[in-house]
């Protein structure tokens, strides 16, 4: 586990931004995902000891959060949501500080710099100053300055802010390549469900300030004991109304193949092969229906 | 035939996760400092006016020269003349306070306005980095930066004056001139530094909060004054109460360090020193209020309270 919150609550004033949050974050890519004004950055913030927590505690990669927050800084990398830079330097001296200052000596910072301004495509960009980017050039320098000292975590707060189709799709490389090929642990902070369904393997879904559910993608995704997917020789017209005569419902059907939700508790299949003998359908396939993403962000935040 | 596919973003294929030496330092805020003078010693505004405050300090080595000219002129017959310009002399012209001011006003007003206005106390504070440490960082970056800037012109002048009348003669006319010269730069250095850390933490543009320090520095000044020739203020007080404000505690402390007022245009004598303890007093109360104010504001994210 990278990061194990318990019970962290955060307020602004009266008004409470992260309520009662308990987690265990795995290792790998994790998706922080929920609507605008969930709590997600506040979240983040509380992590890195930006904002003082209410109640609750965590640790972050062995970390407490509260009391040793400057060593855990040393080991994480942040890539904040706001245009952010420091302003009358090029990118490569940008990067060079931000290694130092997370400790690194500083010819290995200058090094790590043109490395890994290099490795985010800005190679040929390094020595114009930031504030002369285009927007998606500021956010691969964004990512550059927090994976500049080696982080073993990584934040990225809506990475594809503002980002064009095209630069998009390199970010989202980026952070699967990053996450996947570099062995950095990452947590993506989005309200966009393909870009966390593009890069994660465990996400967490925030609303309302409190954490609704904790997951890996696969499991969310996965099959519900309600609904199957069923494949018939050919259409039959009498099958819904068979099945609905049973409890079931036919969801959905195009041509042969049918989705049908079966009320919880019920042994499903043995049901929808009744229903198909009832009405002489010859039953091809018969399996449990995977879900869209969003179908089961939906579900959680409801 | 693939002449249409798009290049991979990630340009260099052998990139490696960094696993060299890495330490939380105990002078991290130096790394600051470093940068803070870097940048501003880049801008050719910076040598601009660092040249206009070496013009003002060869104004003194030609007040030296013309007086050691005039010495030979006369056969010795001006001595005392000399020993008693050099000191007031030094003081006159570490008076005229423009170039400094100006310099000050350059490199620090944008010290976090600049900051703020690109988002980047949030990277800095993303880093092992505690907000002390960074206003520690702007605050010694800007110190430094400013007293070399008086201190290199002001020693050339002054080992000049020295080799002038030769350094025995020099150090044994002028003790305290030659034993305290190296500290003289380091009152507006620290002063303006200060208070700009605070003014410029309170903005987000950094011309903003240079027409602020700028205003607050003449105003205050000005009020000064009047209050000081108001004619219901005792006589004894006026002195003291002329310099109680960020300009007059500056010069004054100056003044009390050299031990001489000097002889500013218009006075054919030497005025009395002021008081130095409420110049001092003020000048605390002055540097802490602005860094204190500096520390509230300073944060990686923006609290508002609902």
């Amino acid at each position: 586990m990278v990061a194990n919150i318990r019970n962290l609550t955060v307020a602004y004033g009266r008004n409470v931004a992260v309520s009662g949050a308990t987690c265990d974050i795995p290792e790998g890519c994790v998706g922080l995902l929920g609507p605008n004004g969930a709590g997600k950055t506040t979240l983040i913030k509380a992590l890195l000891g930006f904002l003082k927590p209410n109640e609750g505690e965590g640790t972050i990669l062995g970390y407490d959060i509260r009391s040793a927050s400057l060593e855990l800084r040393l080991h994480v990398g942040l890539m904040p949501e706001s245009d952010c830079h420091i302003p009358g330097i090029s990118a490569v001296e940008y990067v060079a500080l931000a290694g130092e200052l997370s400790g690194l000596p500083r010819a290995n910072a200058m090094q790590r710099a043109h490395e890994v301004l290099e490795y985010c495509g800005l190679g040929e960009a390094r020595y114009r100053f930031v504030e002369t980017y285009s927007t998606g050039m500021k956010q691969k320098a964004k990512i550059a300055q927090a994976l500049v000292h080696g982080p073993q975590l990584l934040f990225l707060d809506e990475p594809t802010n503002g980002l064009d189709p095209e630069s998009r799709e390199e970010m989202l490389e980026l952070i699967r390549d990053i996450s996947h090929n570099k062995g950095v642990n990452c947590i993506v902070s989005s309200h966009l469900l393909p870009d966390i369904e593009r890069t994660c393997d465990w996400i967490l879904v925030m609303s309302q300030g409190k954490i609704r559910s904790q997951r890996s993608v696969a499991d969310m995704k996965g099959a519900s004991d309600s609904l199957w997917d069923v494949e018939l020789k050919e259409p039959v017209e009498s099958f819904p109304s068979a099945l609905e005569a049973k409890g079931a419902k036919a969801l959905s059907y195009f041509s042969n193949l049918y989705r049908v939700e079966v009320p919880h508790g019920e042994r499903a299949a043995m049901l929808i092969l009744a229903v198909a003998r009832e009405v002489g359908a010859e039953v091809r396939g018969l399996r449990p229906a995977s879900r869209s993403l969003e179908e089961a962000f939906l579900e959680a935040i409801s | 035939m693939s002449q249409d596919v798009a290049p991979p973003p990630i340009a260099d294929l052998t990139y490696r996760n960094y696993d060299g030496p890495k330490a939380l330092r105990p002078l991290r805020w130096w790394t600051l400092s470093r940068s803070f003078i870097r940048t501003a010693m880049r801008k050719k505004a910076f040598w601009v006016l660092f040249g206009l405050l070496c013009m003002q300090w060869m104004l003194f080595a030609l007040f030296v020269f013309i007086n050691s000219q005039a010495d030979q002129i006369t056969g010795g017959a001006q001595r005392q003349l000399r020993a008693f310009n050099l000191a007031n002399t030094f003081v006159d012209v570490t008076d005229i306070w423009i170039w400094v001011f100006a310099i000050a006003l350059f490199i620090g007003a944008g010290s976090i306005a600049a900051d703020n206005r690109a988002n980047a106390i949030q990277v800095y504070l993303s880093k092992p980095l505690t907000r002390a440490d960074y206003i520690l960082g702007k605050w010694a970056g800007m110190v430094i930066l400013l007293y070399f800037a008086q201190f290199v012109p002001m020693l050339v002048a002054v080992l000049y004056a020295a080799l002038d009348q030769g350094f025995g003669e020099f150090l044994s006319s002028y003790p305290r001139l030659a034993l305290v010269f190296p500290l003289v730069p380091l009152i507006p250095a620290v002063m303006h530094a200060s208070m700009l850390i605070g003014i410029s933490a309170l903005n987000r543009t950094p011309a903003i909060a240079g027409i602020a320090y700028t205003g607050i520095f003449i105003v205050w000044n000005l009020l000064a004054t009047a209050i000081a020739n108001a004619p219901i203020v005792a006589d004894d007080s006026r002195s003291t109460l002329l310099f109680l404000n960020p300009r007059g505690v500056i010069y004054g402390l100056i003044f009390n360090l050299v031990g001489t007022r000097g002889t500013p245009p218009g006075f054919r004598s030497e005025l009395p020193l002021p008081e130095w303890a409420p110049l001092l007093g003020l000048a605390l109360v002055l540097c802490a209020g602005s860094l204190a104010l500096a520390v509230l504001r300073v944060r990686a994210v923006e609290v508002v309270k609902g």
